[in-house]
This record gives C-alpha cells, sequence and structure tokens, in this order.
C-alpha cells in the first residue's frame, strides 16, 4: 500500500534524483564506517538507514518545502 | 579497536563496524535504532527476493524449468512478495523505503 | 568534520558557508584538496540537509571541477583528511582530469502499463504470476537497452541507478551535448505514445568518481 505520488512533476524528479545521488553516489572515504558484504557497502547503507528513512527524503519532496 | 588485526575475521569486523556506524556520532535512541534495523533487514530480504525473482526468469527465458517447476517457483515468489507486503505493512514502511541503490550488487538486478 | 568534495590541489577556496553555518576550508594535498567544514555532531541524509548538501556541491561545481563526496561523510581530524587525501589523492587527480567538461544527467523512463497488481493473477497461478513478472523485466531491460542505444554516441559511460518513478539511467555527458541528449530522448518519447521519458540535470558527476566500472551498452 504504497502512498507515493503516480506522477510527478519534473521538479520533483529532478530534486528526488539529486538528493539520492548525493546520499547513494560520491567519493566513498575508506575512513567512514565502509565494510561491506559481497562488495556492498553494507555497513554505511546501515547507517544511512539508521539516520534516515528514504521516504523522508519522498515526503519532504512531495510536501514542496523549499520550492527550487 | 583497529579493523586491520589479520587475527579478527572478516565477520567481526563487520560486526564491529557495524557497532560504531550505530552507536557513533547517532543518539542512543532505541526506536530509532530499532526502526533503521528493520528497515536494514527488510530491504536486504527485498534484494534477496529480486535477485531470486531475477533468476527465476532468466531460467524461463532459457526453458529450463519445467511447468511444474514454474508453477512452484512462481507461487513461492508470489508467496514471498504477498508476505513482504504484509511486513511493510505491519512496520509502516513504503516499497520504496526499501529501494536503496546497492552499487556493485544493484547490477546484479 | 564534514566532507563535502575532492577538487583540484590548485583549486581557489570557496567563498561561502556550509551546512554549518562554518566557513568551508580547504585542505590541500600534492595532488588534489578537499573541501570541509568544521561539524561538531554527525548530520542525518535527510531531504532538506541532502538538498542544501547538493546545492553547495552544485556551486562548487561552478568554478572547478569536483569529485563529490558521499554525504554524510565525516572524518575527526585535519590530519584524518590529510591521510585520506595521501592514500588517494593520485588516483582522485586522474579522475578529476577524466572527468572535467562532463556533467551526469539521469533520464527516467516509465512506461504507461500499470505496475503489476498482485492482484492481477487471480486464479492464484504461480505460472501465471512468473509471466507476468517476467514480461515486466524483459520490458524494464528493453527501456534500458533502447535508451543506451539511442543516447550511446553522446555518452561516455551509462549506469543503470535502482528503479524510482520507473527505470533511471545515469549518463556521463559533456556539457555540450546535453541539449542534444536532451532532444533525442524527447524525440523517442513522441515517437510512440504511452511513455513517459525525462532527463533530470545536468548535475555534478555523483555515479561516476570512480574508476570506470560500468559497462556502456
Amino acid at each position: 500500500m504504497s502512498d507515493a505520488p503516480q506522477r510527478w512533476s519534473d521538479e520533483q524528479v529532478a530534486l528526488v534524483d539529486l538528493i539520492d545521488r548525493v546520499i547513494g553516489g560520491g567519493v566513498v572515504i575508506s575512513g567512514d564506517v565502509v565494510l561491506g558484504v559481497a562488495g556492498v557497502d553494507l555497513v554505511y547503507l546501515g547507517l544511512r538507514l539508521v539516520l534516515a528513512p528514504a521516504h523522508e527524503v519522498e515526503q519532504s519532496v512531495a510536501l514542496g518545502r523549499r520550492s527550487g | 579497536m583497529s579493523a586491520s588485526d589479520d587475527r579478527t575475521s572478516p565477520l567481526d569486523q563487520i560486526a564491529e563496524s557495524t557497532l560504531n556506524s550505530l552507536t557513533a556520532r547517532v543518539s542512543a535512541d532505541p526506536e530509532t535504532v530499532e526502526r533503521g534495523l528493520v528497515q536494514l533487514v527488510l530491504t536486504l530480504v527485498e534484494l534477496l527476493r529480486q535477485l531470486m525473482e531475477r533468476q527465476a526468469v532468466r531460467r524461463l527465458d532459457a526453458g529450463a524449468m519445467s511447468p511444474e517447476e514454474t508453477e512452484r517457483v512462481g507461487l513461492t515468489l508470489m508467496l514471498l512478495e504477498k508476505r513482504m507486503g504484509e511486513l511493510r505493512d505491519h512496520f509502516g514502511l513504503t516499497p520504496e523505503d526499501l529501494n536503496l541503490d546497492l552499487g556493485p550488487l544493484g547490477r546484479l538486478l | 568534520m564534514l566532507l563535502y568534495a575532492v577538487v583540484p590541489a590548485d583549486a581557489v577556496p570557496p567563498d561561502k558557508r556550509g551546512l554549518n553555518d562554518r566557513n568551508l576550508e580547504t585542505i590541500r594535498g600534492g595532488l588534489a584538496a578537499v573541501i570541509v567544514e568544521e561539524s561538531s555532531e554527525g548530520l542525518r541524509p535527510t531531504g532538506d540537509e541532502s538538498r542544501a548538501f547538493a546545492e553547495i556541491i552544485c556551486d562548487l561545481a561552478t568554478t572547478t571541477s569536483v569529485l563529490p563526496i558521499r554525504f554524510p561523510t565525516m572524518l575527526p581530524t585535519r590530519s584524518a583528511v590529510l591521510a585520506e587525501l595521501q592514500a588517494n589523492e593520485a588516483a582522485w587527480r586522474r579522475r578529476l582530469t577524466e572527468l572535467d567538461g562532463l556533467a551526469e544527467v539521469v533520464i527516467h523512463v516509465q512506461e504507461a502499463e500499470a505496475v503489476h497488481e498482485l492482484s492481477s493473477v487471480p486464479d492464484g497461478s504461480g505460472t501465471a504470476y512468473l509471466l507476468n513478472r517476467a514480461t515486466a523485466i524483459h520490458r524494464r531491460e528493453a527501456s534500458v537497452a533502447e535508451i543506451s542505444e539511442l543516447v550511446r554516441a553522446l555518452t561516455r559511460e551509462i549506469k543503470v541507478l535502482h528503479p524510482r518513478q520507473g527505470v533511471r539511467l545515469a549518463c556521463l555527458v559533456a556539457d555540450a551535448d546535453v541539449p542534444q541528449l536532451r532532444d533525442a530522448v524527447s524525440a523517442w518519447q513522441e515517437a510512440r505514445s504511452g511513455r513517459q521519458a525525462l532527463v533530470s540535470g545536468p548535475w555534478p558527476v555523483f555515479s561516476f568518481v570512480g574508476d570506470r566500472e560500468t559497462v556502456s551498452k
């Protein structure tokens, strides 16, 4: 029962892309809790999950905070 | 707490690093930690489900499954997806919550 | 310290403040430098903070080539940052040079057919379910292949991202080629009704900071 909107505006899509890439992309520094399982940054993922569920990103986009 | 000790098993290293990441610089709020763990676990289960589904489709494409096998595998995956939906609802998570960028693993999907 | 991005060693120091409202600093190695900000506590990758971070990165990228650092990455001291520089700056400098003049765009493709519903298999047949899933997966793969082929001439690297509102591909493109890529995707969308294709960006190259590991389809 997803409450995600079916169709988003171009701006919302772009914003989700940008935020997603900032968290999911970028250089990974070895000093910051990165040990992998099967080569995946599992521990980093764990940290991210503990700190901020992904749907917070989409909710803040859907609520249209700070329109860009 | 060195992670470079060769006598420490990889599992110990992962456990240690996970513990560090869960306790360092993060509030010790148990609810936050628990919620994060639930999400992590369900995400991993969802990853496995997608991998299995992917593999089943490959085998189907290759004609490598008998009709009985197709029915059995399909039924298992269908029930697994249904159960995942129930677990997500139970913990108040959306499908997007379990949709992580998995780096190299993501390319398996 | 919160780490923002890797830049060339001779990059002009930015004159701006970061998320913690402190001045951004540049810690220099011989070949590369890291833009950092004093940060007293850990940051959560919430929507608002991530967005603010992203805006700073985009701003930095207008004046210098950057390798964005994953958010949030914290190191305890300047010497820790210097240690990372020592270990990695040769590779980072090489990558900065390779990425000069390039940007990232994300292409989204969403088919009009409804996302598969479990309830669309009323007879509870495992075979029907699996066939249904096979169709969805094939459709996704076909979209990825089509788009990749479409933009192949314009992109250096392509990386398939996890789906969000449809299929997503990150593409490494020369700045000058971005309009042409947009036009190509737009035309592709028009050519067949029932699908929506969208190009977001151009962004700094978040998805391509590592050594070339992706397969250009």
